[in-house]
């Protein structure tokens, strides 16, 4: 059983880790599909098991305000039923000419919508059951429009989950097939215990013996924050663990949580996906995200720390120990905060747009590790690291404001509400 | 109390002697249930078989019944009353939906249940034929929705079968029905068909399979039928009936638990209870 996923996109290269990744899930939405046939995936240990995420549930992305993404998606042969022209290279040229010359109609032909009528559906299933297959894929991920607002009624999801059940049986893998269950934040916003359809969800992927298991992703509103900060979706996201692999064990794969999938491991969740990134760690339809700056992540306060400004004023009030987390990556940093240095006097760690190669190396070293650990622990045991780590998390917040070391950089919102949350949880799994 | 709107001398007329119309046996909101023999199939060839003759009320259903009607065509099974044949016939002016079920030779399981409780033996037997239903039905992805004792025919033979498939929803059907309406008996929903969830699943009629059961060895509904209890705090077999062989308070236990996922599935149900039934 592998527990921490590296969430692809157009780069795969990354540091090596301590810890190594044991996979990762490839984001349609990163990389055309002609580029992506030709990547070599035996020179990257992080990809020695792969998924693709058809990303189905990306049908809705609007171009005008991210056309970049929406030629990549229909590049694949599943978005909205054109046919997608096969690349040939006597007759395009290079991948970056043929995807030059079909963009335009790509983007001009996006409906916005995914295949509704059940011939369109069943097609589009295979075609995405087929890609992955013939990518090598370790499991497959059933293609699954977005859950949202407009309707409740599952009838759209629960035809997709049908159509790829029966594409896989026809095409007869034996790869594990996982239903995508993708949920717009619109419709987690209701206490979760009374959320109809987190039940009916996870009931009929339960009721599915063909499936091993749901892939479950969650759609994130505010396209700024790295870590989640509402209660009602993640309460929703556990529950829906729980009912999954507790209830119907099922096996779950849980991805844009970010750190949150930590907790979600705990619950049950065979696998959860991150990155460093803002990218990896959630997902949004709300277009491209910001140029990145580097992040220090802490595992002591289950979030990341103002790399600019609040490392050096905890360094001063003499207890950055408490919120560094040692690996290899920041071995460096951590020397030169201990001479009394600022992580401006170390250059892979000085606060610069895109310098982020050392601190994406130390939050992956951090996740891989940690993954690790709680795969060799008893449910029980790891529900306990989990609750003290969130309960130390909240006191170390707790004291680094009572102490006013923490600026806006530094993450300090989501570390009380994920305690409550995961109480919540093990009161109502105790039931 | 819904009332028949048609005689029987118009059913009949409308039917050209195809059907020879016998007693009434059931009303409901969705419709009329008459004993029938069937003289001829719709094609003119001799039966001169027994039926359960429903005539379908409501016209808004017309499409849900549709979906059913071709989900159900094609399934053969002996827990399960065999769809013969169905179509169209206009009684008094009015296009009217009419399907002929198998007519099922036995006892209502309400009726027997009135005499009072039923013994282990029998009671795993009903849960060994009927979880087999269940499954049959679910491979077609269609839930039954209304096992209630009423819809349990108890043959001499002291088998059991599932009737009244009139409820049952396909899959497709998800949207048919209107966003707060549900189907089914008060006092044997389950909790997620009380919420009147989309997507129902096999694990709702295990649920409501084990109000059933629990009755039949109680000789009693186990709330009296309250379904606000069903849907927050089901009963529990362990303790209504301690008697009870330990396996068979078990997985009565697991059948009921509230959330849908944690039920037993309906295959591991069935192996479970053809070998207690050996």
């Amino acid at each position: 059983m592998v527990v921490y996923f590296f969430n692809a996109r157009l780069k795969f290269k990354i540091r090596p880790t301590k810890v190594a990744i044991p996979g990762s899930i490839i984001a349609a939405s990163a990389i055309s599909a002609v580029d992506l046939e030709k990547r070599e995936f035996n020179s990257y240990p992080h990809l020695k098991k792969k998924l693709l995420d058809p990303q189905l549930y990306m049908a809705t992305v609007d171009p005008a305000l991210d056309s970049k993404t929406v030629a990549r998606l229909a590049a694949y042969p599943w978005f909205h039923g054109m046919t997608v022209p096969k690349y040939k290279s006597g007759e395009h040229g290079t991948r970056t000419a043929w995807k030059k010359k079909h963009k335009e109609v790509f983007v001009s032909k996006w409906t916005r919508t995914a295949p509704t009528a059940p011939e369109a559906i069943r097609a589009a299933a295979r075609a995405a059951v087929e890609f992955q297959i013939g990518l090598g894929c370790d499991g497959i991920l059933l293609p699954g429009p977005l859950t949202t607002m407009a309707d409740q009624t599952l009838q759209m999801e629960l035809e997709w989950i049908e159509a790829g059940i029966k594409a896989c049986l026809d095409l007869k893998t034996e790869c594990p097939i996982y239903a995508t269950i993708a949920l717009s934040e619109a419709v987690l916003h209701v206490p979760a215990l009374k959320n109809p359809l987190i039940h009916s969800l996870s009931n009929y992927v339960g009721a599915r013996s063909e499936l091993a298991g749901a892939y479950v992703v969650l759609e994130q509103t505010d396209p700024s924050d790295y870590f989640w900060t509402s209660k009602d979706p993640l309460m929703a996201l556990l529950i829906l663990v729980d009912d999954l692999a507790r209830g119907a064990g099922k096996r779950v794969i849980v991805n844009y949580a970010g750190t949150f999938g930590l907790v979600a491991k705990a619950v049950g969740a065979e696998i959860w996906s991150s990155g460093y990134f803002l990218t990896q760690r959630r997902f949004s339809l709300k277009g491209q995200m910001g140029i990145a700056h580097p992040r220090y992540h802490s595992l002591a306060m289950a979030g990341d720390i103002g790399l600019k400004a609040d490392i050096p004023r905890i360094t001063q009030a003499g207890i950055v120990s408490k919120v560094m987390t040692p690996t290899g990556a920041d071995a460096v940093l951590r020397t030169a905060v201990g001479q009394g240095k600022t992580p401006a006097d170390v250059p892979e760690w000085r606060y610069a747009p895109n310098n982020c190669s050392a601190a994406q190396e130390h939050y992956l070293t951090i996740m891989s590790t940690v993954g690790a650990l709680l795969e060799a622990m008893s449910p029980t045991q790891r529900q306990e690291w989990v609750l003290n780590w969130l309960m130390n998390a909240v006191k170390l917040v707790d004291l680094l404001e009572h102490k006013d070391l923490l600026g806006m950089a530094t993450d300090t919102r989501h570390q009380q509400v994920w305690l409550d949350v995961f109480e919540e949880w093990t009161s109502y799994a105790k039931q | 109390m819904p009332t028949n709107p048609y005689s029987a001398n118009d059913v009949d007329a409308s039917f050209n002697g195809r059907y020879v119309l016998g007693s009434e046996l059931r009303v409901g909101g969705q419709g009329v249930v008459y004993r029938a023999k069937r003289i001829h199939d719709s094609a003119g060839s001799p039966c001169n078989n027994e039926v359960a003759l429903k005539l379908h009320l409501d016209s808004k259903h017309d499409k849900r019944v549709e979906r059913e009607i071709e989900a159900m065509r094609h399934l053969r099974h002996p827990a399960l009353a065999t769809l013969l044949e169905e179509g169209t016939i206009t009684i008094n002016g009015k296009q009217t939906r009419y399907i002929a079920w198998e007519f099922i030779d036995g006892e209502p399981l309400d009726a027997r249940l009135s005499r009072g409780a039923l013994s282990e033996k029998e009671v795993i037997r009903i849960a060994r034929d009927v979880t087999s239903a269940i499954a049959a039905l679910w491979s077609k992805r269609i839930v039954h929705r209304d096992i209630a004792p009423k819809n349990i025919m108890i043959r001499p033979d002291g088998r059991a079968v599932l009737i009244d498939l009139g409820g049952a929803r396909h899959l497709d059907n998800t949207t048919i029905t209107a966003p707060g309406v549900t189907f089914g008996t008060l006092g044997y929903f389950s909790p997620e068909q009380a919420r009147a969830e989309h997507a129902l699943t096999s694990s709702s009629d295990v649920f409501t399979l084990a109000v059933v059961l629990l009755e039949c060895l109680l000789g009693r509904h186990p709330t009296y039928c309250d379904q606000h209890q069903l849907a927050v705090s089901p009963p529990s077999a362990s303790t209504l009936v301690p008697t009870a062989t330990k396996e068979l308070r078990d997985a009565i236990d697991g059948m009921l638990q509230l959330r849908a996922t944690f039920r037993p599935s309906v295959e591991g149900l069935h192996t479970t209870f053809e070998r207690m039934a050996l």
